[in-house]
């Protein structure tokens, strides 16, 4: 099952993933740090493959990972 | 002697909360180098193209970075790496949005050794793990020693393969504790996409004690990524060996959804 996200406005904004529900109603929070949530936060977009091969597929790779 | 052109400079943004989460997990000589980098690419308006390699689409320890790019912090030997997007916008230029920032995984034939590998006779440990779904892979504590770490010793590192794309949450925090037959080891570094956890030993006797041949079963347990993807467990098994090899050891163990 996938986790909760909420979008907070306010004192304090921003995506958030919805760490623990307690039966009191409280909720934990953590900022959502995933690359879709930092896009989605930007407005941007991953280039789709063949851009990225257009504007990069000529730089090395170092075999570092 | 006409100049060379220079390299085209591509406009660096972060992803702060993610970079801030991976300063945590650092000793402060991290946070001085990216800060000096930050510096460089302010006041050149970007970073040069120069200065970039693209990841590897499955890095050699079970990272999935395709379509990133890399650069060394600092350039062009640094120890650390700043793992960067290539994003499109609706109206601003192409530009990269670093997410992740740790030590790099510096190739083992970089490395200045003086041991010859087949007359190192120390004994090593070696896991020997159910391979037929490898999720975290467990690199010897030689990382840790190699970067000066002598601190946290006996240590190993270990990254999360598949959980992140897995659950769609690539570069969110999970917290990772496992148990080794007598130690116990937690994270000391949540998950990042690009860079190791690393666990360390808080009790049970040194590895090295063990002596050569003995194998002990051991569990992990791992945090979930994303909290209501439930706890994963594996288990294997733990040998000690005598290695001809004077390179880090690599092992691998399965968790079980």
């Amino acid at each position: 099952m996938e986790p909760a996200h909420v979008t907070l406005t306010g004192d304090l904004s921003g995506d958030y993933v919805v760490e623990d529900r307690r039966p009191d109603g409280r909720v934990l929070l953590r900022p959502d740090l995933s690359v879709k949530a930092m896009l989605a936060r930007h407005g941007e977009r991953k280039l789709t493959p063949e851009e990225f091969e257009q504007h990069f597929g000529q730089l090395p790779t170092d075999g570092e990972g | 002697m006409a100049d060379t052109p220079a390299a085209p400079i591509v406009p660096v943004q972060f992803n702060e909360d993610a970079i801030a989460e991976d300063l945590t997990h650092h000793p402060p000589v991290a946070r001085k180098a990216l800060d000096l980098f930050r510096r460089e690419v302010d006041r050149a308006g970007g970073l040069s193209f120069s200065r970039l390699k693209r990841c590897d689409e499955e890095g050699r320890d079970g990272t999935r970075l395709a379509g990133c790019l890399k650069t060394y912090v600092p350039w062009p030997t640094g120890r650390f790496g700043l793992v960067l997007l290539p994003v499109a916008h609706p109206t601003r230029p192409l530009a990269l949005r670093a997410f992740a920032y740790g030590i790099r995984h510096l190739r083992r034939a970089s490395r200045a050794s003086t041991k010859s590998p087949i007359n190192d006779t120390t004994p090593k440990v070696l896991d020997h793990i159910d391979p037929r779904s490898p999720m975290v892979v467990l690199t010897a504590r030689e990382r840790a020693a190699e970067a000066g770490a002598a601190a946290l010793r006996p240590v190993a590192s270990a990254r999360l393969r598949h959980t992140c794309s897995s659950h769609g949450n690539s570069s969110a925090p999970g917290a990772v504790t496992a148990q080794i037959g007598g130690f116990s080891f937690a994270a000391l570094r949540p998950c990042a996409l690009a860079f190791p956890l690393r666990w360390r030993a808080f009790r049970g006797p040194p590895q090295e004690s063990q002596p050569v041949g003995t194998s002990i079963p051991f569990r992990v347990s791992c945090e979930p990524i994303t909290p209501s993807s439930g706890a994963r467990t594996g288990r294997g098994e733990r040998t000690y060996v005598r290695s001809v090899r004077s390179s880090a050891h690599v092992a691998r163990t399965q968790l079980d959804d």
